[in-house]
Formats: structure tokens, sequence, C-alpha cells
């Protein structure tokens, strides 16, 4: 039996070295402005595909309403960008784990994440609302859905994901990887409604209008922010006043008009990503 | 500062529980059905009959040529366009069809390695071609081909986590669920990674005691 020994020996020893190292908390990574600054290079997460924040246009570059709010910051901060397209649910991980500076990808700020990370004030306030199959004609409101044999298919890890979870006592709630493959999901027939939020739900109704409608007015109201390691007060107390000088110098309305009113970028990005 | 905080495991045991039975379910029924058709497309490759050897040949190669990942998302999101398929049906069945490639390659390799003194010996008996593959020479390839077959098994334990992206609940599904409402990305896939090995390692135990059984009779 001595391989048996062996074996328990193994993970003895794993365990203890991973007690040891547990022992000693992460120490709060230096990720302040300055050490951005000095680093020439401000480290952005994001998980593209919620319209019309982060997406990938047909020359496969990332753009959207957060990109360029992100590189109005490396611009102020006078620094390069660079950014790194994770699935949605990786993302507090990856800050966390100081993989990146911070995250900017249409993030609700919610109390269980603020236990996880910190975030600037909002910088927009969203909502959920719905997008239906045509194969259920007729639907007015959650209750319509809230069947047996119905599925809704969320990304996981959004805030969409927890509300429907919430909400949907009756019906299946199936996570995906990004929004993405939960419209895939619909378009195929297997899930009878998607949950999003508004913006996403708009377009991407327009994008595939032969099999889907929508219910656009929202039933929660996100607000949504920047995400920052813990432990950066002054990270967020610059990004704030960012924020604050993006709106009073109508950098804010000229983003919001291009791309939520006027959408001139329509024909640059391609349906579903 | 991260502070390391195991007791989200035993809050979750439950779903983490459930979600290791699904991982479990999928991966008995993809090793059995993989391995019927690994026996046949072994079969099919040492037949004398051209065509079938084309055919198994063409499905080895598909299949071992491309990621599983693309295999499972082209046979859920794909196929799905044109015919329905149920997210358990399309892990088993892509699962299956993976494995049976691989197992087609260990079950052939198994039989040719047989000395053919055997087959001939078994059909001046009298026996058939069937009679002398299934009764001679298979049950003796079989403990040649028991280490890499074990092998295949274990990797699909493994690889069966894939199957978290098309939104099975299966141990991977559930811990990403975990880990995305707590945020101990940690704790939890450490504790994945044990219930992958606990699993992965039972069965090479199991094989290796079944291994030995049949060497006695050496």
């Amino acid at each position: 039996m001595d391989w048996l020994r062996k074996v328990a020996l193994v993970c003895l020893v794993t365990f203890v070295a991973t007690g040891i190292l547990g022992g000693f908390t992460a120490q709060a990574q230096d990720k302040g402005v300055a050490a951005i600054k000095k680093n020439g290079k401000l480290v952005v997460g994001t998980a593209s595909g919620y319209y019309p924040f982060e997406m990938v246009d047909k020359k496969n570059e990332l753009v959207g309403f957060d990109v360029d709010i992100a590189k109005g910051i490396a611009r102020e901060m006078g620094v390069q960008i660079e950014f790194q397209n994770y699935s949605f649910s990786g993302l507090i991980p990856a800050l966390q784990a100081s993989k990146i500076d911070l995250v900017i990808a249409g993030m609700t700020i919610t109390d269980k994440r603020k236990e996880a990370v910190d975030f600037t004030d909002p910088y927009f306030i969203s909502g959920q609302a719905l997008l239906i199959n045509k194969s259920i004609p007729n639907v007015k409101s959650i209750q319509d859905l809230d069947k047996k044999d119905y599925v809704i298919a969320v990304s996981m890890g959004t805030t969409a994901d927890q509300t429907a979870s919430r909400v949907f006592k009756n019906a299946t709630v199936k996570k995906f990887e990004g929004s993405a493959l939960a419209g895939l999901e619909l378009l195929n027939g297997k899930a009878q409604a998607v949950v999003h939020e508004t913006p996403w739900v708009a377009i991407y109704q327009r994008m595939n209008p032969d099999k889907t409608y929508a219910i656009l007015e929202p039933f929660t109201t996100e607000d949504l922010g920047i995400a920052v390691p813990k432990g950066n007060p002054e990270l967020v107390t610059w990004l704030n006043a960012f924020l604050k000088k993006y709106k009073e110098t109508g950098e804010y309305k000229k983003a919001y008009n291009y791309w939520f009113v006027d959408m001139p970028w329509w024909e640059n990005v391609p349906p579903k990503k | 500062m991260y502070k390391l905080n195991f007791a989200v495991l035993t809050e979750y045991w439950p779903a983490l529980l459930a979600g290791l039975q699904m991982t479990v379910k999928v991966s008995v029924l993809s090793i059995f059905f993989g391995t019927l058709m690994g026996v046949a497309g072994a079969l099919a490759k040492t037949s004398r009959f051209r065509a079938l050897r084309a055919l198994a040949f063409t499905y080895v190669e598909w299949i071992r040529n491309t990621p599983l990942l693309i295999q499972i998302l082209f046979i859920y999101f794909g196929l799905g366009v044109f015919f329905s398929l149920s997210p358990m049906v399309a892990s088993v069945f892509a699962l299956s069809f993976f494995s049976g490639a691989y197992i087609t390659e260990i079950i052939r390799a198994g039989i040719q390695s047989i000395h053919k003194g055997q087959r001939e010996a078994a059909l001046s008996l009298g026996m058939t071609e069937g009679q002398s593959m299934f009764l001679v020479v298979l049950p003796q390839a079989v403990r040649r081909i028991l280490p890499p077959l074990a092998g295949q098994f274990i990797t699909l334990i493994k690889d069966s986590s894939l199957i978290s992206v098309i939104a099975v609940s299966d141990l991977t599904y559930v811990a990403k669920n975990i880990v995305t409402t707590t945020f101990r990305a940690f704790e939890v896939w450490l504790a994945i990674a044990v219930f992958y090995f606990v699993l992965s390692f039972a069965l090479s135990w199991s094989v290796r005691s079944l291994e030995y059984r049949l060497a006695k009779s050496d």
C-alpha cells in the first residue's frame, strides 16, 4: 500500500502549501494612477458583445460607448491603452488577479460586487428588458413567460442572470458565456426569451427582426459603473473626476448620440458579435 | 486584500454534488456509446470492404483533427439551426462521437496486435469470421488495450467540462455559477480540480484492478 501513502503525502503537502500561501493575504496591489502612468499602459478589461457599449467591428477592432470612455481615460492619463476581452463572468476574477487595471463593460454596480471590487459613480443608467422569440406572440409581461416549459437565456454572471434567476419561478434560466450565445439559443428556438439590458435588446432585435420582438420598458434600474481593484480610493476619485469632466465638456453627449441615437456605426458592425 | 474563505464550498455543497452527478452521468453515457462507436469503427477499419475502411478513416481523421470545443459548438448551435437537440443529447452525442474516434484507433491497434494465427486457427476450427473476431481475437485484444483505453476514458471525464458552454449543469457550469455570485475564484476552482481528480483517479484505479485481475489468467 505504499503508493497510497505517497498519494496521501502529496495531497498533504499540497494542502499545507496552499494554507501557508493563503496566510499571506494578497498584498494590496498598487494600482493607483501613478502606477499606471509608470507602466505607460492602461489595461482595460471588457466583454465584447454588449451592444453598443463594446462590440467588434468588421475590421475586428473593439468599438463602442465604453471603448470610447476607456480611450478617453488613457488619453487623459497620457498612457497607451490595451484592451483584454474576457467573458463577462471572468472580468471580476481578472481584476482580482491583477490582470487588468479596470473594468468597463456595462457592469452594474451591485452590493455583492462591491464586496469584491470598488466602483466609480454611475456613468449610465440602464435596466433589464426582454427579447422574445416570435413563436410566442403577444407576450406583455414576465408572467406570460414564466411557464414551466419555457427557457430564458442569459449571459452568465450579469445582473440579467441574477434578475432572471430571481424573477422566473417556473421557467428554466439557462446561462451562457456571453450574450451572443444566449441570443443564438433564442434564434434557434431553444430559448423563448433573453433577458438583457435595453440597449442590447433594442439593437439585437433590430438585427433579427424576422425572428424576434422586444419589450423595451425596463423592469429594473441599473447603474453602470467602472470597476477597479479594491483598496484604490485614489483611482476611484481620479476616475470620478474624469467622468464629471467627460460629461461637462460635452464628450459624453457626443458619444451618446453617436452610439445610441444616430448610430452611424451600424453598417460596420456585423450582427451577433 | 483577498482573504481565503473555503466556507463558500459548504454553502454550495448541494449544487456542487448535483453538478458532479451530471458530470458522472454524461461521462458514463459517453464512455458507453463511445466504446460502441469505437468497436464499430475498429471493425470497419479492419474489414475487407474498402468502403467501410474509407468511411472509418474519414470519421477518425475528421474528429481527431478538430477541437472538441468546436465539435460541441457545431453540434449544438450549428446543427441546432436545422434540427433541435437538447443540450444533454448534444453533449453525449458530441462526447461519444469524439471519444469513439480515438477508441477506434486504440481497438484497431489492439486487434492488429493479436497474431494472425489466432484468427486462422479459429477459422480452421470451423468458426465464422464473426465468431473468430468476437470469441477469440477481441477478448485477447481487450487486455492489451486496457491501459490506453483507461487513458481515453479519463480524458473524456476531463473533456466533459466543455459541455458547460452549452449550459449543461455539469460540475464546471455549477462552479462558474458559484464564482460569478461569490467571486471566490481560487477556492472554487481548486475544489473543482479536486473533484475531477477524484473522479479520474477512481476510474484509473478501477481499470488498474481490472488489468491486474485479467493478468492473473496468464
